[in-house]
């Protein structure tokens, strides 16, 4: 049955499908835009990247007592790094399991804890916990492969 | 150690679960240990595929802490284990994904391979299968839409770390306007695992009193046989997958059929020149076509 389907719409050329080459186009152009190369020696450039790449506006990495390790904040990310370790430990020591603490103001601000650093990242929306996980892991992979930072 | 493979595509309603289900039986039929988790968290169905729908402890259970995986392991159909994910909403409401991976983890070297049946979108939970797996195998069907929305998923795969290997796709009926499996290759830069066909017997899985995958009820229908192509593939065994090309066979009888086929409309601008397109839509304007508005044929309401 199938087979004298298929002979009769290729007779009568019923089969009048079309591939869209125009949406086609515009989805391949999607990927280009969205490939990142984080293969860089230089911190600084690679946590630019790092923002493009999870789609956030600021990164700042910071030691649990305050101290900075890596920022993209506008000067060196010093008052980022000091009010964001202070409220993760105001907030850890009142609630000791604290994972993630999320601040919601026009922005989000977001802060973890990740082997013993605190991540503080700015972004115009709530990042999940694992989307936050991978961008602590993938700067961790790179802090701990390029001590020359 | 086993391998995670989360099967993800973007869209749902492109065959994800009915692609786990069969092809986690096809690699337990080959020898191999095989683990299915439904990661479905809030949209749970694989356990209706395989017929598993009221099991007692879910992954729910697990995710809230409240069991442990191993209780959450039930025998599957056809050899495999299977984690079913529950039907409530309530603890589906309780439950945080993002523990997945550690799930996961914990139980990697008692299976050879773990399927991730996940969730469509690019939601939370879609974004915890993904990182709980070491490959992603995404599925597609061969139009635009499908492939837009597969290309976001591998985009947040990447993002997270996950590693996409490959394309599945599916619901393949080889008619024109159907996106070639090389356009797709290009377009996602992955290579191609299967190409499953469109095929009857698996909408008719569904339709039964019990529930069960198609390979264990038809085995010899066209779409088993490619999921069966797939399972080699991620077994190691060398497999080429055909991609159909226009043999001169096939030439010489679409030239032949082409006599008979029906002309498509000729666009009007092809039939009598764009000018005189131009000066017909000019003289349309000239009529009278929409009726003089004056206070006689005008009716107000109060």
């Amino acid at each position: 049955m199938d087979l004298l389907k298929n002979f009769a719409s290729r007779v009568l050329g019923l089969d009048n499908t079309q591939v869209p080459q125009k949406q086609l186009n515009a989805v391949s152009e999607l990927l280009s835009k969205h490939t990142f190369n984080t293969n860089t020696t230089d911190l600084k450039r690679f946590l630019k990247i790092l923002k493009k790449k999870h789609l956030v506006d600021m990164i700042c990495i910071a030691g649990r007592n305050g101290s900075v390790i890596a920022s993209t904040a506008n000067g060196n990310g010093l008052k980022e790094a000091i009010t964001g370790t202070a409220m993760f430990n105001y907030i850890n020591s009142e609630i000791p399991k604290s994972e993630t603490v999320l601040v919601k103001s026009n922005e989000w601000y977001m802060l973890m804890p990740y082997k013993n650093k605190v991540f503080i990242v700015r972004a115009p929306a709530s990042l999940s916990t694992v989307e936050f996980n991978a961008l602590a892991k993938e700067v961790e992979d790179k802090l701990s492969k390029g001590k020359s930072f | 150690m086993g391998t995670v493979y989360a099967l993800a595509s973007g869209k749902g309603g492109v065959g994800k679960t009915t692609i786990t289900a069969n092809l986690g039986i096809s690699l337990a039929q080959r020898g191999k240990k095989v683990l299915l988790v439904d990661a479905d968290i809030a949209m749970a169905n694989l356990s209706l595929l395989l017929g598993m729908h009221s099991s007692p402890i879910t992954l729910h259970d697990v995710l809230l802490g409240e069991s442990s995986l191993q209780d959450a392991i039930y025998d599957g159909p056809g050899g495999i284990f299977f984690v079913p994910s529950g039907l409530s909403f309530e603890s589906y409401r309780r439950v945080d994904s993002a523990r997945l991976a550690g799930v996961i983890a914990s139980v990697k070297d008692q299976f050879d391979y773990i399927l991730l049946d996940a969730p469509a979108g690019i939601e939370t939970n879609v974004m915890s299968a993904l990182s709980a797996s070491d490959n992603v195998l995404l599925i597609t069907m061969p139009v635009s839409p499908s492939i837009a929305d597969v290309l976001k998923t591998k985009i947040v795969a990447e993002r997270l770390g996950a590693k996409p290997i490959g394309i599945i796709v599916n619901f393949v009926r080889n008619e024109k306007g159907e996106v070639l499996p090389e356009d797709i290759m290009k377009m996602l830069e992955l290579p191609i695992y299967g190409l499953v066909p469109y095929d009857n017997d698996i909408r008719k899985s569904f339709m039964r009193e019990k529930i069960m995958p198609t390979i264990l009820f038809k085995p010899n229908s066209k779409a088993v046989a490619a999921i069966n192509i797939i399972a080699e593939k991620l077994t190691g065994v060398q497999t080429t997958i055909k991609i159909k090309k226009k043999g001169p066979i096939t030439r010489f009888l679409n030239k032949l059929f082409s006599i008979f086929k029906r002309k498509p409309k000729q666009p009007l601008e092809e039939k009598i020149g764009k000018k005189r397109v131009k000066e017909k839509i000019e003289e349309s304007f000239d009529e009278e076509v929409l009726p003089e508005i004056n206070e006689d044929n005008i009716e107000m309401e109060e």
